[in-house]
């Protein structure tokens, strides 16, 4: 059996373990740059409001509701997001961190009887120790631990999906809100007179394959119990780092947008550093128009390394003369980004033998990353990120970093 | 320059061989030189604040103190409070509640045999209420910290 463990609300359950008084009452959060909105209490659920929904389309519903908005604070939802799935490891043998709120238990080995108080346990503690509410759902496969996870939302967030009710429950479902399917699949689905889950579970495995590919038929084995999606323990290094970020105003001035660079290049080196890596070629991109007109173009160049380098100084070097090519005077820019491809290992040690500068440099690099992790972020940077960051990203109503800088410190009242 | 191994080529792995990273030192001292340190057998690690002051990281957080009234039981204004959500208090406790929607500190006592909420009002006797739900216990405080410089 495996369970699924899903934070409720993440982002606004994480605003209100600080904020008791919002208890009950309507709260969103907003995505990077207050563009739309991505959490929402299950108050703002009921006025209609939808994801992802652009905030200026709400603006007078949040007046009149009393709504509190908030900018996304990544920097409180990733730490609580860290100790709940530190919490969850004490509980369960494996534990699978599929997203920043959701987690997956491989719970081989309980026995069915307990499987309710065990969910009871997990969602008990992790409100206890965090204060965040979460649904648990457990069933014979991942797919079967969401759907038991949906139908637990449902009611008091607990649900076992025991053999007996897996084809009533699946009745109840449409083929469109099962996990991987999306609305061209249900189309299709549809239009062969399979509607919901249980109809789909019913159907040959083989001629669903055939059909419409492996991904389908595995998700089929699935509703029938038979596990097919692996269970991955381990965080895969990313072969791949993307920082980028729309710019609260436009930028025109070469100077700005290398600051904007170099402020990218250095989150993503960080990134890359403590995942161990070096890059091999990255590419820097930007979307602007020209003065007077409307639109978005985008403009990119690769930037192929002569060696691997994880060292920021030279990545901004390389990256500096990449923007100077794309550059155009007479342009208004609205986004940069840089993504760093080819990724490999960084054999440190063998380097550190030989290679007395890179020995240093990479020290270096290692202090810079230490001294940002105790002293917050961008505390030490390299000055070509600039000082006033005119073209840093909107986001005029973040909550403090409530647990992760000394000057944020939530209150205790004394009277 | 950072090089990467592979575009060395082999010759230098052989050379390389002969430089030790002496960042970690496993012994207190060289090996080469002399007598060992008497040292060597009695290597412990040295004090760590953290575990001494945090149980459960998963659960602990930090606030800062608002409010001079609890003085008389050594709390000061913006004292370092260390809060562990996991345990479950007990009377005498100091814990964090909500009250109001805002989260206080106040100190669990103990009245008839019945658990009450104690507050410091200042120059004042402890105001004394009935427990309320304990679904509004915030935390239990298991340390008070404050820098003196």
């Amino acid at each position: 059996m495996y369970a699924l463990v899903d934070c409720n609300n993440f982002y606004v359950s994480c605003e209100r373990v600080f904020r008791p008084d919002l208890e009950g009452k309507p709260v969103l959060v907003l995505s990077n740059n207050d563009g739309c909105v991505i959490a929402r209490s299950n108050e703002v659920k009921k006025l209609g409001i939808t994801m992802a929904q652009p905030y200026f389309q709400i603006k007078d519903l949040v007046k009149q509701f009393k709504i509190q908005v908030f900018s996304s604070n990544y920097a409180l939802y990733g730490d609580m997001s860290k100790r709940i799935m530190q919490s969850l490891s004490v509980l369960a043998p494996k534990l699978e961190n599929y997203s920043i709120d959701e987690a997956f238990l491989d719970l081989h080995g309980f026995k069915i009887d307990d499987l309710y108080a065990y969910a009871h346990t997990l969602k008990k503690t992790i409100k206890q120790w965090t204060g965040i509410p979460t649904s648990v759902g457990i069933g014979a496969t991942k797919t079967l631990a969401k759907v038991a996870n949906a139908m637990g939302k449902k009611g008091d967030g607990l649900c076992v999906l025991i053999p007996e009710i897996v084809p009533f429950i699946l009745s109840q479902i449409l083929v469109g809100e099962l996990w991987g399917i999306g609305r061209r699949w249900a189309a299709q689905l549809n239009a062969l007179n399979i509607y919901n889950a249980e109809e789909l579970r019913q159907q040959n495995i083989s001629a669903i394959k055939k059909k419409f590919g492996v991904v389908l038929a595995r998700t089929v084995a699935e509703l029938n119990g038979q596990s097919c999606r692996a269970f991955s323990l381990e965080v895969e290094d990313k072969k791949q780092i993307i920082s980028s970020r729309s710019f609260g105003k436009s930028v025109e001035s070469f100077l700005e947008l290398r600051q904007s660079l170099a402020y990218h290049i250095s989150r993503a080196a960080e990134k890359m550093r403590a995942q161990g890596s070096v890059t091999t070629a990255f590419q820097v991109w930007v979307y602007g128009c020209q003065k007077g007109t409307e639109g978005r173009t985008a403009e990119s160049e690769l930037v192929k390394l002569p060696i691997p380098m994880q060292h920021t100084a030279q990545l901004l070097a390389y990256g500096e003369a990449a923007l100077k090519k794309i550059f155009r005077n007479n342009w208004r820019y609205k986004k940069l980004g840089v993504v760093f491809l080819d990724m490999v290992p960084n054999f440190e040690s063998q380097l550190d033998f030989f290679d007395q500068d890179s020995d240093r440099s990479s020290l270096l690099m290692k202090s810079l990353d230490g001294i940002n992790q105790r002293y917050g972020k961008g505390s030490l940077r390299f000055a070509a990120e600039g000082f006033d960051k005119p073209w840093s990203m909107k986001r005029d109503r973040s909550s403090p970093a409530y647990t992760t800088q000394w000057t944020d410190l939530p209150r205790a009242f004394t009277s | 320059m950072v090089y990467h191994f592979a575009s060395l080529g082999e010759d230098h792995k052989d050379a390389a061989q002969f430089k030790v990273n002496m960042d970690t030192p496993l012994l207190v001292s060289c090996i080469s030189t002399g007598f060992a340190s008497p040292a060597d057998d009695y290597i412990e690690n040295p004090l760590d604040l953290n575990r001494y002051l945090v149980a459960n990281p998963s659960a602990t957080f930090y606030f800062k103190v608002s409010g001079s009234s609890m003085a008389e039981l050594g709390i000061l204004e913006n004292d370092l409070l260390v809060v562990d959500r996991s345990l479950n208090p007990v009377t005498g406790s100091l814990i964090l509640i909500v009250i109001n929607g805002e989260i206080c500190l106040r100190k669990l006592g103990l009245s008839n045999s019945q658990p009450v909420l104690q507050a410091f009002p200042k120059n004042q006797p402890p105001i004394i209420s009935a427990m309320p739900d304990p679904a509004e216990i915030w935390g239990v405080l298991s340390s008070i910290i404050r820098k003196v410089l």
